[in-house]
């Protein structure tokens, strides 16, 4: 079960893809001998996750490049035996954390003592998604709401085991990234350091902070005249197209 | 080939696979000139051609969570003695309608409505644990991760309305989660949208103007296009940008099907004021609007003990809300295109223990209304205890395969090229009830 879960979060998908359900009612593993391997290598290492996660990050699967291949993809759309990396996707706590440390807020330090409180007789988090802690910090209540946040980003029910998180796309997670504050405020961060930098090196700057790599020559052209059509004064366009650079599938995939 | 693989189904068809692998090198406004062009000839949730004369437009879809006991709402057993076997229902049995349609008294608004309901009492699903009986009631399996009913029906019938999303689950609950609504393989669009019936969807006030955020979503999109150089058969990258496209129009679709205030003091009073009545009437307004397919959950069916206060307080609950939308419809004439179905996971045992009873995949109850199935009419029938179908069975395969026959689709036709094979909803398709068509 544990190698399964180690292998599921670093591929995406299990050996065993109900990784809480092994057995006749879950589904069968696509490499049987592959997780009776790693689970005795995992015994004899002395059950070390450390060591269990090294050895799967060098394999050669695990380096594999997430490309895809119109003829693989006709015999196995779904990847099952693994001739390229999964797209993963960023879960709720990587996008929040990944977002407040773009706009210079992430505290990477934990909050100091408990960070629930009571409100009546009701246990109430002291920490929410607005504050400078990252994800992992955040009090989960097993009775109380998710912040909006994390529970349109597929956060799990906290009262239920979940050993695989559900991955949906939806109109409510578009909705939060186009209109929230939380979102408006990393944009405007973002677009205060990209206006810092000379007019021709803007483009640039922006591909830089959001997406981690230089725009193309097209995009280049491309950002300055989506700019210069802007209705908005220059800073705030910067702002909304940062805003559209860390929504995009682009960020929100790792491959 | 089957007339729903028309190209603009699949995401990468000829000319939008041209169109991408071209797009890098246009200019900007060639580029955007083209995609307006792109955005107004197909979209994969158009409405499509079904199978066959559909005789229900839409599905209203009340999903009881937790298995009600169907010896103690729609399963008569008038002759149940109390023995090691079975024990009797608490509640009495009242006659519905000019059919005179019996069902437990916790009903007696409902029951008024007997002569369009089609009760199913010879229901039965392959296993009895929640998570998976859920999964095999909403996606035709009870593993693995298939597309729901509701997103089946998008994909076939695709969506009346631009606006909204076409498949909604109100406020979705149990164990099956998201697949309740998923889409798996199928693409993102047509997976269902969650809303919350008390406060919407938050985030639904705009920031910026209009314009702005079609230039932002513009933007996404063309990222996105580039992306999908590298991955081409992949859906999900379609799936985001459409979903800001869904967001972009649910801004102003949202809160103006939200907001009751146009409705009069009677139609408020019918429904109640309360949670149930509340997403009730949402649905009718959802299925006004166009809304394809609409999924409520209602929790608290897993009585294990105390039946009879907790299945009375149920009762009490859900009778006026469900009696008030058949109502509703029917005095808007669209009780005749719109399908009520109602049910859980699964039923429970003929014996009772602590006042409750336990789970029961065997034989139990759920029924149908509106649209195509004939009122006043029950079909099928559980052995002399009610311990499990005996007559007229009716497994979630064939259920299905009625429901998407009422609508128009055969469920052996209904199928998504994927896997380079047709997949069906389920392997084995299941047979429409014939005997319950109208």
């Amino acid at each position: 079960m544990l190698v399964n879960r180690v292998w599921l979060h670093l591929f995406g998908r299990g050996i065993v893809n109900s990784p809480d359900d092994f057995g006749f009612m879950g589904e069968a593993p696509t490499h049987p001998e592959l997780l009776d391997h790693l689970a005795s290598r995992f015994m004899q290492g002395g059950w070390s996750i450390k060591k269990l996660i090294r050895a799967i990050v060098l394999s050669r699967s695990y380096r594999m490049s997430s490309r895809g291949d119109p003829a693989k993809q006709k015999i196995d759309p779904t990847n099952k035996l693994i001739w390229r990396m999964n797209w993963k996707r960023l879960e709720a706590e990587a996008l929040r954390d990944a977002w407040l440390q773009l706009g210079g807020q992430l505290k990477l330090e934990r909050p100091v003592g408990t960070q629930v409180g009571l409100l009546g007789r009701e246990a109430t988090p002291l920490l929410g998604v607005s504050s400078p802690f990252r994800s992992i910090y955040l009090p989960v209540l097993r009775n109380g709401r998710m912040p909006e946040m994390l529970e349109v980003f597929d956060f799990p029910d906290p009262s239920q085991v979940n050993g695989k998180r559900e991955a949906t796309t939806s109109g409510p997670q578009a909705l939060f990234l186009m209109n929230s504050t939380f979102m408006e405020q990393v944009g405007a961060e973002l677009s205060s350091q990209v206006f810092r930098a000379p007019a021709s090196q803007r483009p640039h700057t922006a591909y830089l902070l959001a997406l981690n790599r230089p725009p193309s020559s097209v995009e280049v052209e491309a950002a300055e005249a989506w700019i210069k059509a802007s209705t908005v004064e220059p800073k705030k366009a910067w702002a909304l197209f940062v805003q559209a650079l860390l929504a995009s599938p682009e960020f929100r995939y790792v491959r | 080939m089957n007339p729903l693989h028309c190209s603009h189904t699949r995401l990468v068809s000829g000319r939008r696979d041209f169109l991408r692998h071209t797009s890098a090198g246009f200019g900007w406004l060639a580029l955007n000139a083209m995609q307006a062009q792109m955005a107004a000839a197909a979209s994969p949730l158009d409405p499509k051609q079904p199978h066959l004369t559909p005789k229900a437009k839409r599905v209203i879809f009340f999903f009881m969570d937790g298995g009600p006991s169907h010896l103690d709402t729609f399963d008569h057993k008038p002759k149940l003695k109390n023995s090691a076997q079975a024990t009797p229902s608490v509640f009495d049995f009242i006659p519905g309608g000019k059919s005179g349609l019996m069902m437990s008294s916790i009903f007696p608004k409902l029951s008024q409505h007997a002569d369009h309901m089609c009760i199913l009492n010879g229901m039965h699903t392959v296993t009895a644990s929640h998570t998976e009986a859920q999964l095999a009631l909403h996606t035709g399996t009870d593993r693995g991760v298939r597309p729901s009913l509701g997103a089946w029906t998008l994909y076939g019938l695709g969506s009346e309305s631009q606006e909204l999303p076409g498949f909604i689950s109100i406020d979705p609950i149990g164990g099956v989660g998201a697949r309740g609504y998923g889409n798996a393989y199928l693409p993102s669009v047509y997976q269902g949208t969650k809303l919350t019936s008390g406060k919407g969807l938050a985030f639904i006030e705009p920031k910026q103007a209009e314009a702005e955020q079609l230039r932002q979503i513009d933007l996404m999109r063309r990222l996105g296009h580039q992306l999908q150089l590298e991955d081409p058969a992949n859906s999900e990258i379609e799936g985001v940008i459409s979903s800001f496209e869904r967001a972009f129009a649910m801004q102003t679709a949202v809160p103006a099907v939200l907001d009751i205030t146009a409705e009069t003091a009677a139609t408020l009073k019918l429904y109640g004021d309360t949670k149930f009545g509340k997403q009730c009437l949402l649905a009718r307004r959802l299925a006004e609007d166009g809304v394809r397919f609409i999924q409520i959950g209602v929790g608290g069916w897993d009585n294990h003990s105390n039946i009879k206060s907790s299945l009375q307080a149920k009762g009490a609950e859900i009778d006026g809300p469900i009696a008030a939308l058949m109502t509703d419809l029917k005095d808007r004439s669209m009780l005749e295109d719109t399908l009520i179905v109602w049910g859980g996971e699964f039923g429970r045992t003929p014996r009772s223990r602590n006042g409750g009873r336990d789970h029961n995949n065997k034989g139990f109850s759920m029924w149908l209304a509106g649209g195509g199935v004939k009122g006043g009419h029950r079909h099928g029938a559980t052995n002399d205890i009610g311990a499990e179908a005996a007559e007229g069975k009716v497994s979630m395969s064939d259920l299905h395969a009625t429901i998407l026959h009422l609508l128009g689709l055969k469920i052996e036709k209904l199928t998504y090229p994927f896997a380079d094979r047709d997949v069906r909803l389920r392997e084995n398709p299941g047979t429409v009830i014939e005997e319950i068509l109208a």
